[in-house]
């Protein structure tokens, strides 16, 4: 039986170790940890989810800052479906985080609700296996991924508080309602008469997300959670803020600011009859959104576009700059479920005009914040008293600025991957059967596998093509789909009958890009081998032909992102194996070859080879790309005299793979007279007759009887009709080969039992 | 009513205005003064309440130089007079003989002191109460103040100084040119510009009048307010628009019968100034989107090749942006509809793309090189170092004085024995707001040999310009550089990003850069500065290009517009 390593970590983390959460206190110098204690290793392989990541608003930020110091702690693929790499860079995310993009919002009719039913389900296939998923905003709890650590930062507002937030001319002039998903830009439209049934709709399918915690920006956002879920939330984490990324000077400008993306319930009009009270003052609105136009109608209105400017598309530095001449900040949304703006406004060190309620109340006091009603009078009142008082404006703004020390973005990032970490373990050991380490003890015998068939004689790969799918023999499971669950369950139980370790399932990509019939049937025989009681692991061989290094990269991130993640992908040593079909064709190709290393650092790679392999010359062919070399088909490289010294010489030279890896490959026959692609014909060895096992029983004593015990033995192949190489029970050899190499298997593993 | 003098109205709206029939207020013999105000038509058109509002002329600010307001409603269609009074109470205005509706006189400041008085007849809407329209005379106490005054006003009436070219063609007879700017002050490069063209064609006996909206009222009478156009243009004048800026009257002005020379001396693109500036900023963005104008001039200039470009660009944006619409198309029945729909299309698409780029005329915004020699140098304050880098201009955002900062601090470490000399006024207390927060916390290690000097005059930057060892430059947008031609005047070697307009008046001489590694930069500053031969090499260029600038100065380029339009017809 095959033993693993996981991929990734322990269930859970001994006593002994410290928390990556520990690690980034320890990093910051915080004493809770000693700089003696041992360091787990412990790293996971994070999914970081959000719908969109183009804009620099209050949740992007949250996720942007929290990577930023996880980075190197854990393996990060943040999911989204817009990737701004600009903003990523400008805050110091490596490229050590990968990015996987996600299928954008529906448009048109009824977008909505498939936005809220659909959309979340599609991301789910789309997203690779992960240890934890920790994702932000709505719907992405809908995901149904664990185990998961759902960071809302507010529920979908539009069906509760929000609800009747409306402006109800515009409702009866377009007789329609705007509805805002954060963070998508722009509105969707339900008309009047159909409201309630999509936003009731909504809310069932809402209801429906089972994230395995729930951690709220604020306790106001907690509370505000339990209600809409009826569940408790009982974890908190402040967002923070980078003090000493402001600039801090006392302004003697009579400038009030606010900040934030211009829809109803942020309450800019208020803001905007509020300055019309107070004379001598400007008003900078930082932020864009659809109600712009309608709120520079109404200062223009009011007379007073030569005191409120709109300003968005700014640089962080140009709003660091604003916040800098601020005299104040007036912040006055509905009940905002925290409000970073609050915090921005402390470390700028600039008194707090705001609305009397939200999460950021939290995290303010007189000291430095005067919370008002929502009302234009009170607002202007406080506006006029820091315009006459300048001093207080500016004792308040140091008060805020002190006692903003206490929100930090270390801080926030550490607590909330404490939580992530600690869902991790807990869900771990109550869900995850540990899965045995694979330190290898034995060797390890697999077999080349093909999932490229259709359901039927005449579809893909049964006699479809003459050239390339010619069959001449047929499965005794008659002509199989290789996606149905049927073929691929009766299929593992032969190979747990033959006592293999692994199949190694073939990934063909070309000038159209990876196969996607073969993609999509490798999907199924990873979910069904998932599901099954079996120790017999998988892996990808992939095989480029005429492909561009983009495509290939893409093939190699499928790999990695959708297959290498999952429980039943073969390890050899702790690390997922990649076998790679090596024609010759890149031989010298630096390049391509260096694109392939650095692309595929985290495999094992074995290369399956056409051609025969040297210990001496093969850093000059392939530049040490391979850990370990086997040939992919060893009855085709020379007449059957000379098999013998031929595989040895093979064998002889698994010193060509880095890791010195011995690989052999063993085969029953070969025979493609059949195949009417001229490419063929040159082929000297296309027919090897397998005299009813003969031939097979040559290779098998051949192996059986190395001197230096193998690593792997890889049988080609399970079931390449077109080229008779097939094992598989069929019609024309009954069980013949697999009798032979069940029996092949059990001396091998008695004889090569370390 | 607190002070405002921009006026800011919705772009092409017909502009309420008032005309005054007074270049000033004589109060230094009598206490009594009267002023009629003629209302254009659109004042009736809306519902506007008249304010006369009095300050400081030395300090026009709420409310230590706010001597009060008076309210008149505007409810009877007709002129007004308004009668300003002095007392020992102080200030007191009265409308047609009647009290006003509503007024408001600062208990702390009379005013009466004071040798000069701002008086502002301004128009505001009754239910926004924003200012549309703001026109000032000034109330003379002091005879002082009067006189000198007159004698300002009659130097630049009655220029005695030769001028640098002459026409040679007879000015026409009747012809007048009517010089207009959105803003006319001192020591700005438009202004300068304009007072330099006022000059030449007075001192060559061409009658020409400045208008403006925003001017020193200490000069009413030689400027007058722009809306006074509309009633003295006529069909045989000139109207020449300096643009750099938003101007509220010019679709007005574009629809005046007289011929129309439109120079444009470039716009600062908004995005540099929104944050520092945001109401200065619109008024940019506004200004850009006014030049959908140009196609009303009858010529059009620019004060380089690379603003001549931003107008062609505006120009060919204008006319492709409007391609026809599926209605404006010829329908064609069948089974071809489509196929000549697309067709129609692309041949207007064609046609677009081959449109000729649009014709403008480029010439300095100089007539005349300064004469430096026959400015008396002055002392002035500078720093004790042997090398000052010197910068001459506005501080403004997009000049990059921050990245001046950032270059000396690499210049400083390669020689300590330096100085950074500033010279320049700022407008954005924002910008320099932020400058002084680089110099405290950024540069605090160097702030001590970084120096400004705002206000200096004439032969005090004559000084300046002769103790320095080099001009450097980091500004992103230019319409042409004064500055760098003084540098050369004063054979000084030029270091410069290489900005459009920057890059063209030096014309392959001085030394530009293209990327700014601050530190590769300062490397070649101070290789050029103690390398000789480098440095001569680099003047030498530097002198050539003077010649071939004092040349394209001389004013020529303008008499050629002038002539063009004049006489020839009106297309170009």
């Amino acid at each position: 039986m095959i033993t693993t390593t996981p991929a990734t970590c322990s269930p859970v983390a001994p006593a002994e170790t410290i928390s990556s959460a520990q690690q980034l206190s320890q990093a910051r110098g915080m004493p809770n940890a000693s700089p003696d204690a041992p360091v787990t290793s412990r790293r996971l392989n994070l999914a970081v989810i959000i719908p969109e990541l183009s804009k620099y608003g209050g949740a992007e930020r949250y996720l942007i800052e929290c990577v930023a110091r996880w980075q190197d702690l854990h393996d990060i693929t943040i999911y989204s479906s817009i990737i701004n790499d600009d903003l990523l860079a400008e805050h110091g995310i490596s490229k050590n985080v990968r990015f996987s993009r996600l299928s954008p919002y529906f448009g048109g009719q009824h977008s909505i609700l498939l936005n809220t039913a659909l959309l979340p389900k599609i991301w789910e296939q789309e997203i690779g296996k992960h240890d934890v998923y920790h994702t932000h905003l709505w719907p992405t709890h809908l995901i149904d991924l664990h185990p998961m650590v759902w960071y809302p930062h507010e529920p979908l507002r539009i069906l509760h508080d929000l609800r009747y937030e409306q402006p109800l001319d515009d409702v009866v002039a377009t007789r329609q309602r705007n509805l805002h998903i954060y963070p998508k830009y722009n509105y969707d439209h339900l008309t009047d008469v159909t409201y309630e049934a999509y936003l009731s709709s909504m809310d069932q399918v809402d209801k429906l997300g089972k994230p395995d915690r729930v951690v709220a920006n604020s306790r106001y956002t907690a509370g505000y959670l339990e209600g809409v879920y009826g569940m408790p939330v009982k974890d908190i984490v402040y967002p923070g803020v980078n003090v000493d990324d402001f600039i801090f000077q006392p302004s003697d400008e009579n400038i009030f600011l606010t900040i934030g993306q211009l829809w109803p319930h942020k309450r800019v009009k208020l803001v905007i009859e509020a300055l019309k009270l107070v004379e001598n003052a400007q008003l900078y609105i930082v932020g864009s959104g659809p109600e712009k136009e309608k709120l520079a109608r109404i200062a223009a209105g009011m007379g007073l576009d030569n005191r409120v400017f709109f300003l968005h598309g700014l640089t962080n530095l140009e709003v660091k700059i604003l916040f800098s001449r601020a005299l104040g900040v007036v912040f006055v949304p509905v009940k905002e479920p925290f409000g970073i703006v609050a915090l921005e406004a402390m470390a700028a060190g600039k008194p707090l005009i705001a609305a009397n309620e939200g999460g950021f109340t939290e995290v303010v006091d007189e000291s430095c914040a005067m919370l008002v009603a929502p009302e234009p009078e009170e607002i202007a009142e406080r506006m006029r008293f820091l315009r006459d008082n300048k001093d207080i404006a500016r004792q308040m703004g140091a008060a805020g600025r002190e006692r903003v020390q206490a929100y930090t973005w270390d801080k926030a990032a550490e607590q909330l991957l404490e939580i992530i970490e600690d869902t991790h373990d807990t869900w771990t050991r109550d869900h995850v059967r540990t899965r045995v380490d694979s330190t290898v003890k034995t060797t390890l015998f697999g077999a080349q596998y093909y999932c490229w068939y259709g359901d039927g004689v005449g579809s893909r790969h049964w006699n479809d093509t003459p050239s390339s799918g010619g069959v001449t023999d047929m499965p005794r499971l008659g002509y199989y789909a290789s996606s149905s669950c049927s073929t691929i369950e009766a299929h593992w139980r032969l190979f747990d009958q033959m006592g293999l370790d692994f199949a190694v399932l073939n990934l063909h990509v070309d000038r159209n890009g990876t196969n996607p019939y073969e993609e999509a049937a490798a999907e199924s025989v990873f979910s069904v081998v998932d599901r099954l009681s079996t120790n017999v692991r998988l892996a990808i061989q992939i095989c480029p032909y005429d492909c561009t290094r983009e495509q290939l990269n893409e093939a190699i991130e499928t790999i990695r992102r959708q297959f290498a993640p999952r429980g039943s992908y073969f390890h050899y040593q702790g690390e997922p194996v990649l076998f790679y079909f090596w024609t010759g064709v890149q031989d010298g190709n630096k390049p391509w070859i260096n694109f392939v290393d650095n692309s595929t650092q985290d495999f094992v790679r074995i290369a399956t080879s056409l051609r025969m392999y040297s210990s001496k010359d093969e850093r000059r062919h392939s530049f040490g790309l391979f850990h370990g070399w086997s040939l992919f088909s060893p009855l085709e490289l020379s007449a059957p005299a000379n098999w013998e010294r031929v595989w040895t010489q093979a064998y002889e030279n698994s010193s060509a793979g880095t890791r010195n890896l011995k690989v052999l490959a063993v085969s029953p026959g070969y025979d493609d007279r059949h195949l009417r692609d001229p490419n063929r014909k040159t082929n000297p060895y296309r027919s090897v007759d397998r005299q009813q096992g003969s031939a097979y029983r040559r290779m098998l004593d051949f192996a059986l009887g190395v001197d230096e015990t193998p690593d792997m033995v890889l049988i080609s192949t399970f079931n390449e009709y077109h080229e008779n190489t097939h094992i598989e029970p069929s019609r024309n050899h009954g069980s013949l080969y697999l009798n032979m190499t069940k029996e092949f298997v059990e001396e091998g593993k008695r004889r090569w039992t370390k | 009513m607190d002070q405002m003098t921009a006026v800011k109205p919705a772009a092409d709206a017909a502009l309420p205005y008032v005309l005054l029939d007074q270049h000033q207020l004589d109060l230094t013999v009598v206490d009594t003064s009267q002023l009629k105000l003629s209302f254009a038509p659109s004042v009736w058109d809306a519902e506007l309440f008249l304010v006369v509002d009095l300050y400081s002329a030395a300090n026009p600010v709420h409310p230590a130089g706010h001597v009060g307001w008076w309210k008149w409603p505007l409810e009877i269609k007709g002129d007004l007079t308004i009668e300003l009074s002095r007392s020992a109470d102080g200030f007191n205005v009265t409308f047609d003989g009647a009290a006003p509706d509503e007024s408001w006189k600062n208990p702390d400041f009379l005013g009466t002191d004071e040798p000069v008085i701002a008086m502002h007849a301004v128009l505001r809407p009754v239910l926004s109460e924003a200012v549309r329209f703001d026109d000032i005379v000034y109330v003379y106490n002091s005879p002082a103040a009067l006189r000198s005054a007159e004698e300002h006003q009659a130097a630049l009436d009655f220029p005695t100084a030769a001028s640098p070219s002459a026409p040679w063609y007879l000015w026409p007879r009747h012809s007048k040119v009517h010089l207009v700017s959105m803003n006319i002050f001192d020591r700005d490069a438009v202004g300068n510009f304009t007072f330099s063209l006022h000059r030449l064609l007075r001192s060559n006996g061409v009658p020409c009048q400045l208008y403006a909206s925003n001017f020193d009222p200490l000069l009413r009478g030689t400027i007058r307010h722009t809306c006074e156009l509309f009633s003295a243009a006529a069909p045989e004048d000139l109207i020449f628009v300096n643009f750099s800026i938003f101007d509220p009257w010019l679709p007005r002005l574009v629809d005046l019968p007289s011929r129309k020379i439109l120079y444009f001396h470039n716009i600062t693109p908004p995005r540099f100034l929104q944050v520092y500036d945001a109401e200065y900023a619109d008024h940019c963005a506004d200004g850009i989107a006014q030049l959908k104008h140009l196609e009303r001039f009858d010529l059009l200039m620019a004060n380089s090749i690379s603003s001549a470009r931003v107008l062609q660009s505006v120009a060919a944006k204008n006319h492709a942006g409007h391609p026809p619409g599926d209605a404006q198309l010829m329908h064609v029945p069948g089974p071809f509809g489509e196929a000549s729909r697309l067709l129609q299309k692309a041949v207007f698409t064609l046609e677009a793309q081959s449109q000729a780029p649009l014709e403008v005329a480029t010439t300095p915004p100089m007539i005349g090189i300064k004469a430096w020699d026959e400015i008396a140098a002055q002392p002035v304050d500078l720093p004790a170092q042997g090398t000052k880098l010197l910068y001459v201009g506005r501080i403004a955002p997009h000049k990059r004085i921050e990245d001046l900062f950032a270059l000396f601090d690499h210049y400083h470490k390669l020689n300590s024995d330096s100085s950074l000399v500033i010279v320049g006024g700022s407008g954005f207390d924002g910008y320099a707001g932020f400058l002084r927060y680089l110099l405290n916390n950024e540069y605090a290690d160097i702030k001590q040999h970084i120096h400004f000097q705002d206000g200096i005059s004439d032969g005090q930057l004559k000084t300046v310009y002769q103790r320095s060892s080099a001009l450097v430059t980091m500004s992103e947008h230019e319409g042409f550089c004064v500055p760098v031609v003084e540098a050369m005047v004063f054979d000084k070697p030029v270091f410069a990003y290489a900005n459009e307009a920057v890059a063209e008046t030096l014309g392959r001489s001085g030394r530009v850069f293209f990327s700014k590694d601050f530190e590769a930069v300062a490397a070649d500053i101070h290789s050029v500065l103690t390398t000789p031969w480098i440095e001569r090499l680099i003047l030498d260029a530097q002198q050539q290009r003077l010649k071939q600038l004092i040349e394209q100065a001389s004013g020529i380029g303008l008499w050629a517009a002038l002539e063009k339009v004049i006489y020839r017809a009106r297309a170009v």
